[in-house]
């Protein structure tokens, strides 16, 4: 087999990870969607109790979230609304948004490195360079997880700094990250973003620009919205189990469609596409 | 000599398409090989085929000694390639866009930055290393172009129109640069370009290739010579009458013989004829201010070889 050329690979993925930091359309989305999801609008939705009263609501109203505990087997007064409202939101309804990051990020930056090669006119220059295709490859797939991972992780501790500031008010200690977290940061998260990668790299010998790239990218978070409605609907709850079972299904379908993708990845049917 | 390219029967086809027909080609090592031919005739085809991009239908060829099959990779080792669009990263710097690619060509680490700064300096673009490629005027980033296909010091230079859309001040500029590749360091250069002009200038030989087939190739002045059987040649001459233009024209060497004023023009059967013409107006005491042996050029060369197909075509 032939030796992995590391040098070659890192300078490629080094290149797109720096044009992808030049690039608006890549940047904007990747600061200000985790700045959303995960800091402004759990800071609200755990601030909530503070402006409004929970002791008047009925069981019905937070049902879903009562349920969602319960099911976890977590040892939490039922009858204090405030913290199963704080632990149902931070803890449980946040986690599947909490993979709209890696699976966005990986999924942007692999467009960009993929598709947008060829729209620089860029790709051919490349194709005429020593490289073999394997480790352009592995360059390209390297520069859209490690970042992808990087950001996961960043915003992992953004989003525990802020919940539990947020909570502390009523929780008066740090609460967050629930064991399943950790299960969902190290392996769920990952296998999001290969998922997001393998995807990504099957779209683009199909899509000739960057945004069309991105637009059928779009269906990636389907899932991601699946593993939403089926907590809240109650046909399941996230805890460590059933989180290392989803991760295991989105690192089968990524390195499916990864190793799919280097098939396809040759350099007379990308020479074609210049 | 060794040769640089050798191709034999080499073949591309894409489905129906016949992208190169049958090439046979033999370019030697430090030769300037022009390789003509209006759009979609073959060039691009056959430049991907000599580096390994694309695998011959049939036949094979190598370049530098090397198989395009089996050593495919060494051969984009030691080629450096000037694509139409240059592929170079317009928000890298030139530094940047020059190390990325010393990286991939494998330049070892501590070289490439002597590598990087000597060649800045020698092409002049020193000063703007730390500017983004975008920022570049087009005869600039034409010249970064080629200064990127040189990172790696290859052995063969293939070049697609070096010179395309750049105005007269940087033609010649790119001209320069590729003539001192090939005389200066002993470069071999495959040069496709439909600017006649350019090639006119640079190139030993030329081949001239039109529906994926290879119509002639040769010197300039070899291919005129199979064009032009006869040679036309001006003659300015003194004290000439009657008589003696009558006894020139009765000359055995003589075809044709037309006077313009002060000028005749001569047909020959070939350029041979011209140092036995010389002597036949020395001895019959005209006196002879100038003998201007018609020359063709490569445009001319270049329309007569593709007039020779239509007229194929249309038989």
């Amino acid at each position: 087999m032939m030796k992995f050329e590391w040098r070659t690979i890192k300078a490629i993925a080094r290149k797109d990870l720096r044009l992808a930091l030049q690039n608006k359309n890549i940047l904007v989305p990747t600061i200000l969607v985790p700045a959303i999801i995960l800091v402004i609008i759990p800071a609200i939705m755990v601030s909530v109790p503070r402006w409004a009263s929970l002791d008047e609501m009925s069981y019905d109203d937070i049902e879903p979230f009562i349920r969602m505990i319960t099911a976890a087997g977590l040892n939490i007064d039922m009858s204090d609304y405030v913290e199963a409202w704080i632990i149902g939101s931070a803890s449980y309804m946040f986690a599947p948004m909490f993979l709209i990051i890696p699976l966005m990020t990986s999924s942007i930056l692999a467009s960009d490195s993929f598709v947008g090669e060829r729209e620089r006119h860029t790709m051919e220059g490349l194709l005429y360079t020593p490289v073999s295709t394997r480790d352009l490859f592995i360059g390209k797939v390297l520069s859209a997880f490690v970042p992808a991972l990087i950001i996961e992780a960043v915003s992992f501790v953004a989003y525990a700094v802020v919940v539990n500031a947020a909570g502390y008010y009523a929780m008066q200690r740090i609460f967050f990250p629930p064991t399943f977290w950790w299960v969902l940061l190290l392996w769920l998260g990952p296998g999001v973003s290969l998922s997001g990668i393998g995807i990504t790299v099957m779209i683009s010998s199909k899509t000739q620009t960057f945004v069309e790239a991105q637009q059928w990218s779009g269906i990636l978070v389907l899932p991601i919205v699946l593993v939403m409605v089926g907590q809240l609907a109650g046909v399941f709850v996230l805890g460590t189990g059933i989180v290392f079972l989803i991760g295991a299904i989105f690192w089968a379908v990524g390195i499916a469609a990864t190793l799919y993708g280097a098939k396809t990845f040759h350099r007379s049917e990308l020479i074609s596409q210049v | 000599m060794q040769q640089a390219i050798s191709c034999q029967n080499l073949t591309k086809h894409f489905g129906e398409k016949k992208a190169v027909q049958g090439l046979d080609l033999e370019i030697g090592q430090g030769e300037v090989f022009g390789f003509l031919g209006p759009n979609g005739a073959g060039k691009t085809t056959t430049v991907r085929l000599l580096n390994g991009l694309l695998a011959p239908t049939s036949g094979s060829a190598t370049v530098l000694g090397m198989n395009i099959l089996e050593d495919a990779s060494a051969i984009r080792a030691s080629s450096g390639v000037l694509t139409e669009t240059p592929g170079l990263y317009e928000s890298l710097t030139l530094e940047e866009n020059l190390r990325f690619y010393g990286e991939l060509y494998r330049v070892p680490a501590n070289d490439l930055d002597k590598r990087i700064t000597d060649l800045l300096e020698e092409f002049d673009l020193v000063d703007r290393a730390h500017d983004h490629v975008g920022t570049l005027s087009k005869g600039l980033h034409q010249r970064m172009a080629i200064l990127r296909a040189l990172i790696h010091d290859p052995q063969i230079l293939f070049l697609d129109e070096p010179t395309a859309g750049l105005d007269p001040a940087a033609t010649r500029q790119v001209i320069e640069l590729i003539s001192d590749m090939s005389q200066k360091r002993g470069r071999t250069v495959f040069l496709c370009t439909h600017n006649l002009d350019v090639a006119q200038k640079l190139c030993d030989r030329i081949g001239v290739i039109d529906h994926g087939i290879l119509q002639a190739v040769g010197t300039p002045k070899e291919l005129a010579s199979e064009l032009w059987r006869q040679c036309q040649v001006e003659l300015v001459l003194g004290n000439v009458n009657d008589s003696r233009l009558d006894a020139l024209r009765e000359a055995p060497f003589m075809l044709n013989l037309a006077v313009h004023g002060d000028q005749v023009s001569v047909t020959l059967s070939d350029d041979e004829k011209i140092p036995e013409l010389t002597r036949w107006l020395v001895q019959n005491e005209l006196d002879v201010y100038s003998v201007t042996p018609q020359q063709h050029t490569l445009e001319d060369i270049y329309f007569k070889i593709q007039g020779n197909d239509e007229s194929e075509a249309g038989e």
